[in-house]
């Protein structure tokens, strides 16, 4: 039998344990085995499921239906984390941008992992790049390119592309100011050197 | 005269005689940031500091500066033109603004070219005045006189006044692009182009820059053809203006600026969707020269192979091409005081005769 309460409760390893979605991540979830779920063949009772619980249970009397998928259950010493995914970078690139046009973007390529690899042109396809990126996309950008495989901890094997566009850090105010002065002592030297 | 043009880059170098050297343009190689003139240079035992006269830069493109701030630092004694008049405040705030942020990355542009280019004629003056640019070039300018006999001389044939006049306004806005601003157009400035005419002893040679035509006759080549104020005579070999792109041909040029089959040399620029020059670029150029030749051919080649990699970047990308980047130069060699003397034409490197 099942209830709708605003706090569950569900045996684990023999213990009862509060299950508080608020707390919890993506990553903190795993689906466990049937057999350590803490379902009992529909035997849990209504006082099981209500136990400390401030909101009203609405208990049933229809007969325990075991459900067909894994509940999610807690367990700390098991995490999934994208982080675990392992990536081996096998080329690098920055990109300077030449053009933008309406699918591609013309762009040279200079090869970081090895400097001795030639200069690159490239048309890229516009669709290759993050929506959030696309609008700095013009003559003069920088962009990453990262080509390698993704290894997962199963073993699994995916190719791994990236295109990152760089963002240029505002300069500051104090700098902006100095190099407005250094702007115009230049160009009054010049001007005073040309004669105009 | 030496062509140096690898993939991308352009640089000429000419000894007009009497130990008197000049510097048109600069470009490095990928694998070393020393520019090929002044490795040229020290390769057949010039003094840079010495011996190099001027120093020309012939407009603001990225393939036609890299490193010639490094140039010009080295070549003390050097007068230094350029085209477009750099006095502007805040064209000059922009480029020292770009110069900034593009420490942050390793690809610098031509505006870091530029920033350098101002701390060298800076220093020359000590922060009290500014030694360079020597002369900004304007069609009939004279760029320098000496060389053989003290007769040597270099003639700016572009750009035209109303080019110049057209430029000064809104400069920044002209030449830097939009977005984060790092770098100069690629095609906009190339009026400002200077081409130029030396001449020297029984000969003279016509150096193209990328001066293209243009609809008006006030500007580009047209304003050369038409111009009261440049010299006459017609020019022995040609450096093709513009990697030998359509949009810088004109009959006219090779009709009154050139003797009849004279010998051209090309430079490509490899940084297109079709890079420069183009086969029916090099067919027409060798249908009006005695002899063609390229600095680097072809301009881009398939790129390396990497297991892993070119699935990736095949599916991503619409063309991918390695520039060509070999080093490669032209030479021609003349007698200055003897016209029947044969001129020697030699190629190094990755050029060839077309």
């Amino acid at each position: 039998m099942t209830t709708a309460v605003a706090e569950t409760y569900l045996r684990v390893n023999g213990s009862e344990r509060a299950v508080q979605t608020g707390d919890m991540s993506t990553e903190d979830w795993v689906m466990p085995e049937i057999e350590s779920s803490g379902w009992n063949n529909g035997e849990t009772t209504a006082e099981e499921f209500g136990a400390g619980s401030s909101a009203p249970a609405a208990v049933t009397t229809t007969p325990a239906i075991r459900p067909n998928v894994s509940a999610p259950v807690r367990r700390d010493n098991l995490k999934i984390r994208l982080s675990d995914r392992g990536i081996k970078l096998l080329q690098q690139w920055e990109c300077v941008v030449l053009d933008v046009h309406g699918e591609s973007v013309e762009c040279e390529m200079h090869d970081l992992t090895d400097d001795s690899q030639p200069v690159e042109y490239a048309e890229i396809y516009l669709d290759e790049f993050n929506l959030f990126d696309r609008h700095l996309l013009a003559e003069g950008t920088v962009f990453y390119w990262s080509v390698g495989r993704e290894e997962s901890k199963t073993g699994t094997i995916r190719r791994y592309s990236e295109l990152r566009v760089r963002r240029m850090p505002p300069l500051s105010k104090l700098r902006k100011r100095e190099i407005a002065q250094e702007a115009e002592h230049l160009s009054e030297l010049l001007k005073k050197q040309s004669g105009s | 005269m030496t062509v140096f043009g690898p993939g991308v880059g352009e640089c000429i170098v000419l000894h007009v005689g009497n130990d008197d050297w000049i510097i048109v343009d600069s470009c490095t190689l990928p694998t070393d940031a020393e520019p090929v003139a002044l490795q040229y240079l020290d390769r057949i035992g010039v003094s840079a500091s010495r011996n190099v006269r001027s120093v020309i830069a012939t407009h603001w493109h990225d393939d036609h500066i890299k490193g010639l701030a490094k140039i010009l630092r080295e070549c003390r004694t050097a007068q230094f033109a350029m085209s477009a008049a750099l006095s502007d405040q805040q064209f000059l705030q922009l480029v020292l603004e770009v110069d900034a942020q593009n420490k942050l990355v390793k690809h610098n542009s031509s505006a870091s070219e530029l920033a350098g280019i101002l701390e060298v004629l800076e220093s020359r003056g000590g922060g009290k005045y500014v030694t360079g640019p020597s002369v900004y070039a304007q069609d009939g300018s004279r760029l320098f006189q000496g060389g053989h006999l003290g007769t040597a001389e270099v003639w700016a044939l572009s750009p035209s006044a109303a080019t110049v006049t057209n430029a000064n306004a809104n400069l920044a806005e002209k030449l830097l692009t939009k977005g984060d601003s790092r770098r100069f157009k690629r095609f906009s400035p190339n009026d400002l182009s200077i081409a130029i005419l030396v001449r020297a002893g029984v000969y003279s040679l016509l150096l193209g820059a990328d001066l293209e035509n243009a609809v008006a006759n006030e500007f580009g080549w047209k304003a050369v053809l038409e111009s009261p104020f440049r010299p006459k005579e017609r020019s022995y070999a040609f450096k093709v203006a513009h990697h030998g792109s359509p949009n810088a041909h004109h009959d006219d040029i090779w009709k009154t600026m050139l003797v009849p089959q004279p010998i051209a040399m090309l430079t490509p620029y490899a940084k297109l969707r079709a890079p420069l020059p183009t086969n029916d670029d090099v067919q027409r150029v060798k249908g009006l020269a005695a002899a063609t030749y390229c600095t680097t051919w072809p301009p881009s080649k398939k790129p390396p192979r990497r297991h892993g990699v070119d699935g990736i970047v095949g599916g991503a990308t619409k063309t991918r091409r390695a520039i060509n980047q070999s080093s490669g130069h032209v030479r021609l060699r003349l007698n200055l005081t003897d016209p029947s003397a044969t001129p020697k034409i030699e190629l190094f490197g990755n050029s060839q005769q077309m």
